[in-house]
């Protein structure tokens, strides 16, 4: 690894000044996951690496019916995959930072990290996006939100100025008959990169036989995670024993933009795609219909 | 069956409490006053001309003792048997990850930034990945002095890219297809893959004050690699010392000179001791990967399913180089032609040289390649015959006294046993659910010859040191020697030490591979306890005045025949006044009609939305003789069955532009713990087997016929079959909607 | 760029190092303290064999900076063995043979230790998962399996 300078601040004053005093050279280190691994390879060369794991809102779960759930951005997977309230209450973001990396990954990897890397294929990102969840920024500017739809720009970049931080992310408290899932296909069971991935979620009426909301997005078939609008939209008001689950299908089809690499060419992610949405949309409404 | 105290009982590995604690140490754990870093520099293209090679920035930055480059090495060549692998490339690069440059530097950092300060000229030239093309007589020659290569198996009367060529058979091909009612031609390719050793490649070299080439290395052939460097160098084999290290995993990889070469001349040029260890990046896209081959087989079967011609052609894809392959081609292709009575048989082996990474061994050389083929195609033939794979087979496999395709004459045959065993303990032929299918192939191994000594010294307390040559890499070899050496000395596990010898301490030993460890090491160990105990009885007869024809040892003492009269065995050594030991040289290369059949039958279900597999059970049944240790032997199968599988599914470094892609374990994906089936073992006894306790050999059947069981599964499952591997999900559903068409 | 100074607690006893701030946990274990049991495979975190335990959870140590283990708590292959003897997982591997090569073994001690710790008493499919982020490629897992279950079973008799 290149050498750089590493400071650790204890407030979140000082994490943003020293972010701010680094500029374009600066990154902000929580798990290190992804971060290390791009600087070892050159990939991502930085001069002051601001560990942000001394930040006290950067380390924070709270959970409230009124203001739903806060997670701060260092906050690692398996803290949240352990919380008694998230499990009950999340079940569509457990889904996805269960998965992320292995036992030693999950134990540093954070989901404001994992946003933050803007891979198209971050697992957690999908969770964040058909949950509806906002990112709590904080800049030498002052604090603004970013809905996390919006976060990722490209592979690897993100909607972050210079000097800003990601301290935490909201997450609103479910509505009432809501579900939500996330799979990925991989070649193996686990310790895995998506070759495609679907997170769904949805709202249903009162009665549960009809939709009444949902959100859909799709990892590994776009130079960023992929919320797909229309795909939520074709279901609005549908029945739940219509084809409209079939319909919302051909709509995340038609988003994708999958490209050929490695792990899969991009018709047969397209075919996945396909594959993927109709079985998130099947166990988030059977989740919906069990709440 | 003869009974024994050690041998045949679940001994814990001798290296087992240095491994378990973090002792154990590996070449890159050693460090040594003085010691350098050495790093490499490169070639991005997979062929380009050097134009020219700076080194001088490199050459000035502070910490750095050493800056080489092709002109420092130039001539030498090296290899495991054929010398064609430069240090350091010269005018020519020939594929992507080849070294160019080389450093040695106070420290890992400075020796990259040594290298990063290394300026290249290159002229990128055309490059051929493909065997095929490059096989074509108006391909560009690699190796245009491929004649003059020492090593070459026989010289070519026209250069080509193909470089060496093997045959077998019997009859004749066109009596065997003129006889058959059908004939079927296939073609199948598997991939290049990585034996996946978590140590990667690393050595430190050490020229001592007494001008001794001090070697510690990731290879477990130490011996052949001191000849190896010494004929690369120019020097006499005696300077050369390698010293013992444990190795991290080899799977057949770990027998290459790699980078020893290149480290012996950083050593040279800086005068301090150099390390250089492989990143994994440098692994997987420039060590010595498994080829990948591409094999046509064409047969002839009658309408009652006997096979009456079998003709194949396997294209290995060299890489490169050929020098990381002892026997220039891989023998293993041969099995191919499996062990069936197939009466007129032609098969045919060939390397040819492409701007690709250079291939090496692993695990069943050529086997794993062939049998996908073979195996394959027998069950295709039996599929459209209507015949069950399972009757197809037993049908056409060599009984006693029947001779395989490919000529060889076995005692003993427990071909159709160990194929009924393992269709037994898979419920072969008992319902399956929809998608879910069986598959079936089959695999034959012998154990492989060689060389190689034991020393055995009683020790004044009671215990006994045991010395060996051999390295173990993970396979067990010290456990066995253990285990014998106990056996015959009548102590329990725990009294007897292995401490391996550096190569200095005796002639030869072949190392480890080809199945030879426990044949060869078991005789050896055999041998010196038994002279061991002849010294032993010497010592207390002359103690005592006893007649020494009539001692016998027994419970850690020396009886006076049967008689009631003993003296204890420590007693003698602390009073004999010498060293009580026996040595042993033995030399096996006796080509055996023992073999070891192995079946393997792989139950799976696939996801027809997805075309993804999943692997429900997995059964391997081997006809076995004496097992010296249960738990080594059962990891053996279980360990060969895990990496079939990951070559079956998942497994492959893919290339692109020449230069392997998938460079982390992330991408280039091996099996892990949530992928493993349930393993079901089942063994059938044999009374034929080798050596003092009638041994055969487990360490490479059991990975050859894994990938064909599963693809036969596949086909099994949804009536589509795979030719090409890993079976990926992708090519299952491509198959899917090919057959729906 | 210059030194660190890192106080931690590796193995249950006070250390002070300094450290590059680009030096990884593992280099500085293996480099700076002679601490060789736990071993580079990959380097990126996708093999296990440098994994040890921070503050209660198992960490790649290949992706962690020594920087990071100031007033950590740090547990490697070296402390799992007390003067007692081996921890019951060591003698589980030794029984089970569930190690060969050995270059993944520290690492799935480690693993298996703070699975054990925070579970106690886990089912097969647990081990399987837990254990998936150490990769071995001699051993066919089986035996880690058993292994790792048959400790379990010993820790619960001995407590």
């Amino acid at each position: 690894m290149k050498p750089f300078e590493y400071v650790k601040p204890n407030t979140l004053a000082e994490a943003i000044s020293a972010l701010d005093a680094g500029g374009e050279d600066a990154r902000a280190l929580s798990g290190g996951t992804d971060l290390i691994v791009q600087m070892r390879a050159g990939r991502n060369v930085v001069g002051n690496v601001i560990d942000v794991k001394g930040v006290t809102e950067t380390n924070v779960i709270s959970h409230s019916k009124k203001d739903g759930l806060t997670i701060g951005s260092s906050v690692p997977c398996y803290r949240i995959y352990n919380d008694e309230g998230i499990k009950k209450t999340y079940a569509g973001l457990v889904d996805s930072v269960s998965i992320i990396g292995g036992t030693g990954i999950q134990g540093r990897a954070s989901l404001g990290g994992n946003l933050c890397n803007a891979a198209p294929s971050g697992d957690g990102i999908q969770s964040l996006i058909i949950l509806g969840a906002v990112a709590n920024v904080e800049g030498p500017n002052g604090a603004r939100q970013i809905a996390t739809e919006d976060f990722c720009t490209a592979p690897g970049q993100n909607a972050l100025n210079p000097g800003e931080l990601l301290v935490s992310l909201s997450v609103p408290e479910p509505e009432s008959n809501a579900g939500a899932h996330y799979l990925r296909f991989i070649p193996r069971n686990e310790m895995d990169i998506a070759v495609v991935g679907v997170g769904a979620s949805v709202v249903l009426d009162a009665e549960k036989k009809s939709i009444v909301s949902a959100r859909i997005s799709l990892a590994s078939v776009a130079p960023t995670p992929l919320f797909v609008e229309a795909a939520g939209d074709a279901l609005k008001g549908t029945e739940i024993a219509s084809d409209s689950v079939e319909k919302a299908a051909i709509f995340a089809q038609e988003a994708a933009r999958p490209i050929d690499d490695m792990r899969g060419t991009a018709d047969y992610r397209l075919h996945l795609v396909g594959v993927l949405t109709k079985r998130a949309l099947k166990v988030a409404i059977e989740r919906a219909e069990n709440q | 069956m003869i009974s024994y105290n050690v041998i045949g009982q679940p001994i814990v590995r001798s290296d087992g409490f240095e491994k378990v604690t973090g002792r154990a140490q590996y070449t890159g754990d050693l460090k040594l006053p003085g010691m350098l870093w050495g790093k490499v520099l490169r070639s991005p293209f997979a062929h380009a001309r050097i134009i020219r090679v700076d080194t001088s920035r490199a050459v000035g930055l502070p910490g750095v003792h050493a800056v080489l480059t092709g002109d420092d090495t130039r001539g030498v060549r090296y290899g495991r048997r054929l010398f064609d692998v430069p240090p350091l490339a010269e005018e020519r690069v020939l594929f992507a990850g080849e070294r160019v440059a080389a450093v040695a530097a106070e420290s890992m950092e400075i020796a990259q930034n040594a290298i990063d300060l290394i300026e290249v000229e290159y002229d990128p030239l055309p490059a051929i990945a493909d065997p095929l093309e490059s096989m074509k007589g108006d391909a560009f020659l690699l190796h245009p002095d491929v004649n003059d290569y020492v090593g070459l198996p026989k010289k070519l009367e026209k250069v080509s890219n193909v470089f060496v060529t093997n045959t077998w058979g019997k009859g004749e091909l066109d009596t065997g297809f003129a006889q058959a009612d059908h004939i079927l031609e296939r073609t199948y390719t598997t991939p290049l893959v990585h034996q996946a050793y978590l140590e990667p490649h690393s050595c430190v070299v050490f020229i001592d004050e007494d001008q001794r080439i001090q070697i510690w290395a990731a290879n477990k052939a130490p011996f052949a690699l001191r000849q190896q460097l010494a004929a690369a160098i120019g020097v006499d084999e005696d300077r050369i010392r390698l010293n013992p290290t444990y190795i991290g995993g080899d799977f057949g990889g770990k027998g290459s000179p790699m980078d020893v070469p290149l480290v012996y001349f950083l050593a040279l040029h800086s005068k301090r001791p150099v390390r250089m260890v492989m990143d994994y990046v440098e692994e997987f896209t420039a060590a010595n990967p498994r080829h990948p081959s591409v094999t046509t087989v064409r047969s002839g079967v009658l309408n009652d399913g006997t096979l009456t011609a079998w003709e194949a052609r396997i294209i290995f894809n060299s890489g490169a180089y050929g020098g990381f392959k002892p026997g220039v081609n891989l023998g293993g292709a041969r099995d191919v032609a499996g062990p069936y009575k197939i009466p007129h048989t032609f098969v045919e082996a060939i390397q040819v040289y492409t701007n690709s990474v250079p291939g090496g061994h692993m695990r069943g050389p050529g086997e794993p390649q062939g049998i996908f083929a073979g195996e394959s195609h027998l069950d295709e033939i039996a599929r459209i015959l209507g015949i069950d794979p399972l009757e197809f087979r037993l049908k056409n496999l060599v009984g006693e006294g029947d001779v395989t395709a490919t000529g060889s004459l076995y005692r003993d045959v427990k071909a159709k046993e160990t194929l009924e065993a393992a269709s037994m303990a898979a419920r072969y032929g008992s319902p399956l659910a929809m998608n879910v299918g069986r598959g079936m192939a089959m695999g034959a191994r012998a154990p492989g010859g060689g060389e190689t000594h034991v020393g055995v010294i009683f020790q004044k307390d009671g215990t006994v040191v045991a010395r060996t040559p051999i390295l173990d890499q993970g396979t067990g070899t010290y456990t066995t020697v253990n285990q014998v050496v106990a056996e015959e000395l009548g102590l329990s596990s725990d009294k007897v030490q292995i401490i391996p010898w550096n190569t200095d301490a005796v002639s030869f030993d072949t190392g480890i591979g080809g199945s030879r460890g426990t044949r060869v090491a078991s005789q050896a160990a055999y041998a010196a306890a038994q002279n061991a105990k002849q010294e032993l009885l010497r010592a207390a007869s002359e103690i005592r005045g006893w007649d020494p024809s009539n001692l016998v040892l027994k419970d850690n003492k020396v009886y006076k025949g049967n008689t009631e009269d003993y003296i204890d065995f420590d007693f003698v050594v602390q009073n004999c006044g010498f060293d009580i030991q026996g040595t042993s040289g033995i030399e096996d290369r006796e080509q055996l009609t023992v073999t070891a059949f192995c079946a393997q039958i792989a139950e799976v279900a696939v996801d027809v939305e997805t075309g993804q597999i999943k692997l429900l059970r997995f059964t391997s049944a081997h006809d076995v003789g004496q097992v010296l240790n249960p738990i080594g032997h059962q990891g053996q199968i279980n360990g060969g069955v895990v990496q079939g599988i990951g070559y079956a599914l998942m497994e492959e470094l893919e290339v692109e532009d020449g230069r392997v892609s998938n460079v982390t374990f992330g991408d280039y994906k091996i099996p892990t713990m949530a992928d493993i089936p349930e393993l079901r073992t089942v063994l059938v006894q044999s009374k034929n087997g080798v050596g003092p306790y009638n041994i055969k050999g487990i360490g490479e059947n059991t990975n050859t016929a894994v990938a064909a069981a599963i693809a036969n599964a596949v086909e099994d499952a949804i009536g589509v079959r795979v030719y090409s591997l890993p079976i990926t999900a992708e090519k299952v559903l491509a198959a899917l909607r090919e057959s729906n068409v | 760029m210059a030194k660190l100074h890192v106080e931690t607690t590796i193995n249950g006893e006070s250390t002070e190092i300094l450290v590059d701030p680009q030096q990884s946990l593992l280099e500085t274990l293996r480099d700076g303290l002679m601490l060789t049991g736990a071993k580079e495979g990959c380097n990126d975190g996708n093999c296990g064999a440098c994994t040890v335990i921070m503050d209660g959870r198992t960490v790649n140590s290949c992706l962690v900076l020594g920087a990071e283990a100031q007033d950590a708590d740090i547990t490697t292959i070296e402390g799992l063995a007390t003067p007692r003897g081996l921890h019951p997982l060591q003698q589980a591997f030794l029984e089970n043979a569930a190690l060969q090569c050995g270059i993944c073994t520290p690492g799935f001690l480690i693993s298996s230790k703070s699975l054990l710790d925070s579970n106690p008493n886990p089912s097969e499919e647990e081990v399987r998962f837990w254990l998936a982020g150490n990769l071995c490629r001699c051993t066919g897992y089986d035996k880690i399996v058993r292994a790792v279950l048959d400790a379990a079973k010993e820790m619960k008799a001995g407590n």
